[in-house]
């Protein structure tokens, strides 16, 4: 019984990390660790799903491994206080060039031409992913948004993409967004998400939408699109409101937005139906 | 003295000639590797690849022999191909990451290590099979190897269908084990023309 339960997709992809993620999330509360509910709850779907394990090293698992890591080294950044003017810049150019390592195996199987043009698009993006997302970091309503948001958004576009995989990690996503709005709902008040959760949330993000744009069908605009999800989330809709309202406004604007990239997926899939 | 050595020569040539290894150029229109896997516990989904290239060598006097394959993971067939109103179609699915990944392995291999014989011709083979990057062991057992000719170019040609098993987890294959089984069924069919 519990085992049919735990090989049901929406249980290992939503169900359980979202559990894992509230525990994580509620007894970190008072630390600057509680956003590390995301990499839980990551951890979780990808452990229930095909287990966790890094050989062969593919795209997708140096993606997995990186977020993973993400966290420890927001960690690191949380702690030595370092400032957003040099922070954001390097850790979004350190993730920009880290992507290029990720998707080698894939890049170098193009023309030059076309490998250039790939291999510098998606670092663009990445980049500018990490860097919109990491403006985020005092605000945990709007960083709890834009998690749920991008997590939805990039899952529901790789479903449609033919990438299974991506689906899960991103509604993995979602789900520790997710149980970080309920707790911050429950608790009345905010809970930065700091260098630990923007950058997870970022890499995350900016990965599993990359390894679905080269390894499956998510077209490149249904990807650029997922930028608007940060942007959104930081746009400050309700600055004056009561708390809870603040949340639900935060995490409604983007993920209206992220309707966008699902689109996209949806309408590529559509105009490619064959006879 | 020089006599008799000539008449040993002229008589062991026939056994010398058919010691010599015969290689084979796989023919890619009527050899294709095909793969049967378990759905949800209930039926058997089978696939082939459309596109493979290779060859192989045996010597029947010496039982040696060799078999080297490559198979453009791209060209996975199931039959399903027309995705008509669904995100996706099977063979979509199997292109991608969760499975045959081709855009990063866009080739599996197969090389021999072994050519087991029994009477005269191949029996089995031993070798090694390169799979998203991962190389395992695996054994083919040939279900029948003929050699006749070709009619059209009367070329000396060998065929036949060999079959195997493997885990897919073992070369890092896991999306949806168990309800897409662990264990796949390989069955290659071949031809190949004498070089």
């Amino acid at each position: 019984m519990l085992q049919a339960l735990l090989e049901d997709p929406m249980v290992q992809s939503g169900v359980a990390p979202l559990l894992v993620a509230l525990v994580v999330a509620g007894a970190l509360q008072r630390t600057r660790f509680a956003w590390f509910a995301i990499a839980a709850a990551l951890a979780t779907a990808v452990a229930l799903a095909t287990g966790i394990g890094f050989t062969p090293l593919t795209a997708a698992r140096k993606a997995l491994l990186l977020v993973l890591l993400a966290p420890v080294a927001g960690l690191l950044c949380d702690r030595l206080d370092v400032s957003p003017r040099r922070a954001i810049p390097a850790l979004s150019a350190l993730c920009a060039a880290a992507s290029v390592w990720v998707y080698w195996s894939v890049l170098a199987q193009r023309e030059a031409a076309e490998m250039l043009v790939l291999g510098a698009g998606v670092a663009l993006f990445v980049g500018l992913m990490v860097a919109l997302t990491l403006r985020l970091r005092d605000d945990g309503a709007a960083g709890g948004g834009a998690t749920l948001a991008l997590g939805v958004g990039i899952g529901v576009a790789a479903l449609l993409s033919a990438s299974l995989g991506n689906f899960t990690n991103g509604i993995a996503v979602a789900a520790g967004g997710g149980a970080l709005l309920l707790l911050q709902f429950a608790l009345g008040r905010t809970l930065a998400p700091g260098y630990v959760g923007t950058l997870t949330t970022g890499l995350a993000a900016a990965l599993f939408a990359a390894t679905t744009f080269l390894l499956a069908q998510l077209p490149w605009f249904g990807m650029a699109l997922l930028l608007l999800v940060p942007l959104a989330a930081g746009l400050k809709l309700a600055a004056h409101r009561p708390w809870r309202v603040r949340l639900v406004v935060a995490t409604l604007a983007p993920m209206a937005v992220a309707a966008a990239p699902m689109l996209a997926a949806w309408l590529v899939t559509r105009a490619a139906v064959t006879p | 003295m020089k006599k008799r050595l000539l008449l040993a020569l002229v008589a062991a040539f026939p056994v010398l000639a058919s010691a010599a290894p015969e290689n084979f150029t796989l023919d890619p229109t009527h050899t294709f590797p095909g793969f049967a896997v378990e759905h949800w516990g209930l039926s058997m989904v089978r696939g082939q690849f459309n596109k493979s290239s290779g060859k192989f060598s045996f010597d029947r006097a010496a039982k040696t022999g060799s078999v080297e394959l490559r198979v453009e993971t791209a060209s996975v067939s199931t039959g399903d191909s027309v995705k008509g109103n669904r995100p996706q179609s099977l063979d979509d699915h199997l292109r991608a990451a969760d499975f045959f990944n081709v855009a990063e392995f866009p080739a599996m291999t197969y090389k021999s290590t072994k050519v087991n014989f029994a009477g005269g011709l191949p029996a089995s083979v031993e070798g090694n099979l390169t799979l998203l990057g991962v190389t395992k062991p695996v054994t083919l057992s040939f279900e029948r190897f003929k050699c006749g000719s070709n009619p059209f170019s009367k070329k000396d040609r060998c065929g036949g269908n060999a079959v195997g098993k493997l885990k897919r987890s073992d070369f890092g294959m896991k999306y949806a084990i168990p309800a897409v089984g662990d264990e796949i069924t390989l069955s290659i069919s071949f031809e190949g023309d004498k070089d």
